[in-house]
């Protein structure tokens, strides 16, 4: 009788336990529906005042004015696009190929100072990336260029630092973990290491490489604090490199101390759009990762 | 029947596929020569990532132990630790508490020290310490009213030597008084470089804004003769020099380096102070060097001097002080401290229910659509920028549950984003105890949760801590999240609900106010030491584990 | 009649571990030599000697000689060249994600061929060489990874063949496949023995015994006995060979 109720106690308790490691494993999937939650409902009544299609597509942001409020949000979308699209244009060539190094050319002890490398800048705030934009990044563009050097170039360039880590990484695991067959099924008809890389070896490790460039793009796309340091942080159209840029989260971060009303929705209506993007990027990674091409 | 069966021989294209044949047995070269430049490509990729780490780690390092800063002043950067000033007769020596950090002081500073304005020596060399200074009393009356007076040098000295924050001026006669271990002699710069209007007009856009020491010298030793050469207007330089004897021609044949007979050949030569100023004053293109306090009673415009000052920058104390005017001044010792305390609140929230999500996700949840879900949930939460964290953590934490802007808010959302890394490592942690060990319990009648808490988690205790370590290197790093949640009080924290500025949010006040790019330094330093210690740590716990 | 390859006290290391002693042999020039013996003998290490595919593998060194026509593969014989001439095909079939007729074009257009005519040509020829065009002619557009398992593997020889290679290494080609698919690329071996020199590494007996001219038995990195297949698996000079012919080992 004592047994059986031992017994009965523990499968008592055994369950108690599993629902609080529920609970715990629930914490992440109910903060992501919170925070989804949130952002809608503080963001969707500016749509009471403006249409979707003018705040997308207006070029004028003027939240504050007391005659005549613009809310569009076009040269942030514009901006937070072309920065990002710009430093992956700088990161994944070299991102690319120092993984390339790393799998296939470095030695094992090369291969693994690369590695902590590469964790090292991964580790860097994005507070002392920002610093770091300013006194040199900014100050070099000033000095090459002209203009104020505060610009979407320095921002590309300080983003394209901040990816660099994300896509080596990915493409790195991605080349490690091809089976070694394919790459000796190369080798030994006589191609050079090279040519086995570039036919053989980076179109089985697309998949991953692409999944690692999207990861690094919504990386870049939601970085606050480095961008804001360099990029101008001027609320206009970018016009080219040099000139100043606004991101959304630039947008949601420079007006949020003193926003109110209107102005305060529409930030969150900003946010709304860059979690959007973002959401639609993670997506994909998703959709990419799951679908490994047959590398067997 | 073979199985070799070609179909009709059609000579001509067999013939061209020998012709091919033949011809790509001699051009492997090209493919090798491509081979060669390609591995030149990859190696310069790897050592460009690799330089670009050096560059940012060294770069920031160095500005943060050593100081290191071009600047414009109206003072030479030449100082003399005998000053020829008007409170004594004869030379005086300024002498400082050895508690105040000071390597030299202008003569304007030091002017406006001994008026009591300001009374703490915070603007001059950013410590926070009343400003004590010490006269004697044959100079009563011409200082602020916090200056005290004694009788003698040697109670000046005295004086000075138990005070930190103060300072004296002695009779240069006396200073043998000065070897005294708790003061410390400091060096006033006293001159300027005093031009005759004309120099400083505009020409042809052309503006002269400043000269540096190696113009200076040229100009003394008579190798500049036009402005031109010093990025002026186009107009002869004209020397004047001060009196022979006194102590601005002292200082003068100092910083030229070499004999009076070796000075400019077209210098016009003084007697008289009164001489030499007027002759500033009315020669076209005049230049002299003339001390700092004369320059307004005699009418003379003063040109700036630039150079490049360095000296050590991050030091202990800078870790120990309080800081006070939004950093200006002290060190960050109560900045640190609330790191430390929002590092330690945030572990304590996110590891206990990131261990617990990764024991279910890996112990107890069957696969399926909860799963899925579970893991898209981590996934998602990961992937979310730290602004849109920030933004949540104000809505709920700081607004719906009135937590307000302070410490517990600002955790919270730093617990929520580092909650991935801490589920998905433990769960790697997790799964690579072998399951002989859980068997091992299990057999020996042990519940699931006691074997899980007592066989299972200890084992896979490295591979946690790993997690949580990482996790804690991204949460200081952070500072988006924490700007509208957390807040920029730099003072101590003295519940969970006060405003909190840590290192990181420190440095960008730091960065955008524009406060100092030295402190900057400093402080990123800091926050680079962190970084450095939480990846040093967390690979020697992998190595460790495998 | 002059040997194709002939190896001379060839030592090989892999790190500490010493793979190879001292092993001297001779390959005749259109035969088919077989290279036998228990896990870990040393026969998979031989065989990548010869086309320097061990060179990938971090720490290893080779001691001694190996001349292919007389040079010395370890001499300044390039080493493009050398793989061109000595093809390999592995234990498993390893088609590149691409299209047969790429896979096939593969090796010529590395080695720059781009003439597609020749391409054609060559494609066409090394499959039918390969014993495998009439089934996938109408479908050289399509995956090669969609190929049934022998297929990968006929398919994989026949890009051997199509960088024309004098001497083909075949490191247990069947290991992996099905007996019908391991009777074809039997079949095809002894066809393609009239055109190249072939060196087989196989865990299976009756197999050496069938396709193969003669035989080399290893045994923990030694070459224990080699001659004529009928010597070896009936009349051999060891004690140890007649073991492990026998079955009572290996």
């Amino acid at each position: 009788m004592n047994m059986k109720k031992k017994i009965l106690q523990r499968s008592r308790k055994e369950k108690s336990v599993e629902i609080i490691l529920l609970l715990c494993a629930l914490v992440s999937v109910i903060s992501v529906l919170f925070i989804s939650f949130f952002i809608f409902q503080k963001g969707l009544p500016l749509f009471r005042t403006v249409t979707i299609a003018e705040f997308l597509l207006g070029t004028n942001w003027s939240p504050s004015s007391q005659t005549n409020p613009q809310f569009g949000i076009l040269p942030f979308i514009a901006g937070s696009v072309y920065i990002t699209l710009s430093s992956l244009l700088l990161a994944v060539p070299i991102g690319i190929m120092t993984a390339v190094f790393m799998a296939e050319i470095a030695s094992k002890k090369a291969a693994e100072v690369m590695r902590s490398v590469v964790q090292l800048l991964a580790g860097i705030p994005s507070v002392i990336y920002g610093f770091f934009g300013v006194i040199v990044i900014s100050k070099f563009i000033r000095e090459t260029f002209g203009g104020s050097g505060y610009s979407m170039l320095s921002g590309a360039i300080i983003l394209a630092i901040m990816v660099l880590p994300t896509i080596i990484n990915i493409t790195e695991v991605t080349l490690t973990s091809l089976p070694k067959k394919i790459k000796e099924g190369s080798l030994s008809l006589g191609a050079t290491r090279w040519q086995t890389i570039l036919k053989v070896q980076l179109p089985a490790a697309k998949s991953g490489i692409i999944a690692g460039i999207v990861l690094g793009m919504g990386r870049a796309l939601g970085e606050t604090m480095a961008v804001l340091m360099v990029a101008g942080n001027a609320p206009i159209m970018p016009k080219g490199p040099l000139s100043m840029v606004r991101t959304l989260t630039m947008n949601i971060v420079t007006d949020m101390g003193y926003a109110s009303g209107d102005h305060m929705t529409a930030l969150f209506s900003t946010s709304i759009v860059l979690f959007l993007f973002i959401l639609i990027l993670n997506i994909s990674v998703n959709i990419i990762k799951g679908n490994p091409e047959e590398i067997q | 029947m073979s199985i070799i069966n070609l179909p009709a021989i059609d000579s001509s294209i067999d013939r061209l596929v020998e012709i091919e044949r033949q011809k790509s047995n001699t051009n492997y070269e090209k493919a090798k020569r491509r081979n060669l430049a390609a591995n030149v490509l990859l190696w310069g990729s790897a050592a460009l990532t690799l330089g670009i780490l050096l560059y940012i780690l060294g770069f920031i390092l160095y500005r943060g132990f050593r100081s290191d800063n071009i600047i414009e002043s109206d003072f030479i950067d030449s100082s003399g630790i005998s000053v020829p000033l008007d409170w004594h007769d004869g030379d005086s020596v300024l002498i400082v508490n050895d508690k105040t950090r000071l390597k030299e002081i202008n003569l304007r500073d030091l002017e406006s020290l001994l008026n009591g304005k300001p009374d703490n020596w915070g603007n001059i060399n950013s410590q926070d310490l009343d400003v004590l200074p010490y006269m004697l009393s044959s100079a009563k009356g011409e200082f602020g009213k916090n200056t005290t007076y004694r009788e003698s040098p040697s109670e000046i000295v005295s004086s000075v030597a138990s005070q930190p924050g103060a300072l004296g001026l002695i009779p240069a006669s006396f200073l043998s008084l000065t070897e005294n271990k708790d003061i410390n002699i400091i060096p006033v710069k006293m001159l300027s470089v005093g031009v005759n209007p004309s120099v400083l007009e505009i020409e042809n856009n052309i503006k002269l804004r400043y000269i540096d020491r190696k113009i200076l010298r040229k100009i003394l030793r008579g190798e500049l003769t036009n402005w031109q050469e010093a990025a002026g207007r186009d107009m002869p330089v004209r020397l004047v020099l001060p009196p022979p004897g006194s102590f601005e021609w002292d200082a003068l044949i100092e910083i030229a380096g070499v004999s009076s007979e070796e000075l400019a050949q077209s210098a016009v030569g003084t007697s008289s102070f009164d001489e030499f100023y007027s002759k500033i004053n009315s020669t076209p293109g005049a230049f002299g060097m003339i001390r700092n306090d004369r320059a307004e009673e005699n009418n003379i415009k003063l040109l700036s001097y630039r150079y490049r000052q360095t000296g050590a920058n991050l030091q202990w104390w800078f870790l120990f002080e309080e800081p006070k005017r939004a950093g200006r001044v002290g060190g960050i010792s109560t900045i640190v401290l609330n790191t430390i305390y929002m590092v330690l609140l945030t572990v304590l929230f996110s590891t206990p229910i990131g261990i617990g999500a990764a024991v279910y996700l890996t112990e107890y949840a069957k696969q399926g659509t909860l799963v899925k879900m579970l893991r898209l949930g981590t996934e998602t939460l990961a992937g979310i920028p730290s602004i849109i964290f920030g933004l949540f953590g104000f809505i709920v934490f700081v607004g719906a549950m009135h937590m307000g802007i302070g410490l517990l808010s600002g955790t919270l959302t730093l617990t929520l984003m580092i909650l991935p890394t801490i589920i998905r490592t433990s769960e790697e942690a997790i799964k690579g105890v072998p399951r002989s060990f859980s068997a091992g319990s299990l057999a020996l009648g042990a519940g699931k949760w006691q074997t899980i808490y007592k066989v299972v988690l200890p084992a896979a205790a490295p591979g946690i801590l790993t997690g949580v370590i990482l996790a804690i290197g991204r949460a200081v790093g952070e500072t988006a999240a924490l700007l509208f949640t957390m807040g920029f009080d730099y003072r101590a924290v003295k519940n969970l609900s006060t405003s909190a500025r840590v290192l990181s949010t420190h440095l960008y006040q730091l960065v955008k106010e524009g406060i100092s790019f030295d402190r900057a330094f400093a402080t990123a330093t800091i926050l680079i030491f962190i970084v450095l210690f939480v990846n040093l740590v967390s690979t020697r716990l992998i190595k460790r584990k495998y | 009649m002059r040997s194709k390859l002939s190896i001379k006290e060839l030592d090989f290391y892999y790190g500490d571990f010493k793979a190879l002693h001292k092993v001297s042999m001779e390959i005749e020039p259109n035969k088919v030599t077989a290279l036998i013996g228990p896990s870990g003998c040393g026969k998979s290490t031989l065989l990548k000697t010869l086309n320097r595919m061990n060179d990938l593998v971090a720490g290893s060194v080779v001691d001694g000689t190996v001349l292919y026509d007389g040079d010395d593969i370890y001499g300044k014989y390039d080493i493009i060249q050398l793989r061109k001439k000595i093809g390999m095909v592995f234990q498993s079939p390893n088609p590149f994600a691409m299209s047969i007729y790429d896979n096939i074009a593969y090796g010529p257009r590395i080695h720059g061929i781009k003439n597609k005519k020749v391409l054609d040509r060559i494609v066409e020829k090394s499959l039918r060489q390969a014993a495998i065009w009439e089934e996938i002619k109408n479908r050289l557009k399509g995956p090669a990874l969609g190929l049934s398992g022998g297929q990968q593997q006929r398919l994989c020889i026949a890009r051997v063949l199509a960088v024309e290679p004098d001497v083909i290494l075949m490191d247990e080609p069947t290991s992996a496949l099905d007996p019908v698919s391991t009777s074809r690329i039997e079949d095809l071996i002894d066809e393609l023995k009239k055109e190249y020199t072939i060196i087989i590494v196989t865990h299976n007996m009756q197999q050496a015994g069938r396709i193969s001219d003669s035989t080399a038995f290893f045994l923990n990195g030694y070459l224990e006995e080699m001659g004529a297949t009928e010597k070896i698996f009936f009349n051999p000079d060891s004690k140890k060979t007649e073991d492990y012919i026998s079955g009572k080992f290996g």
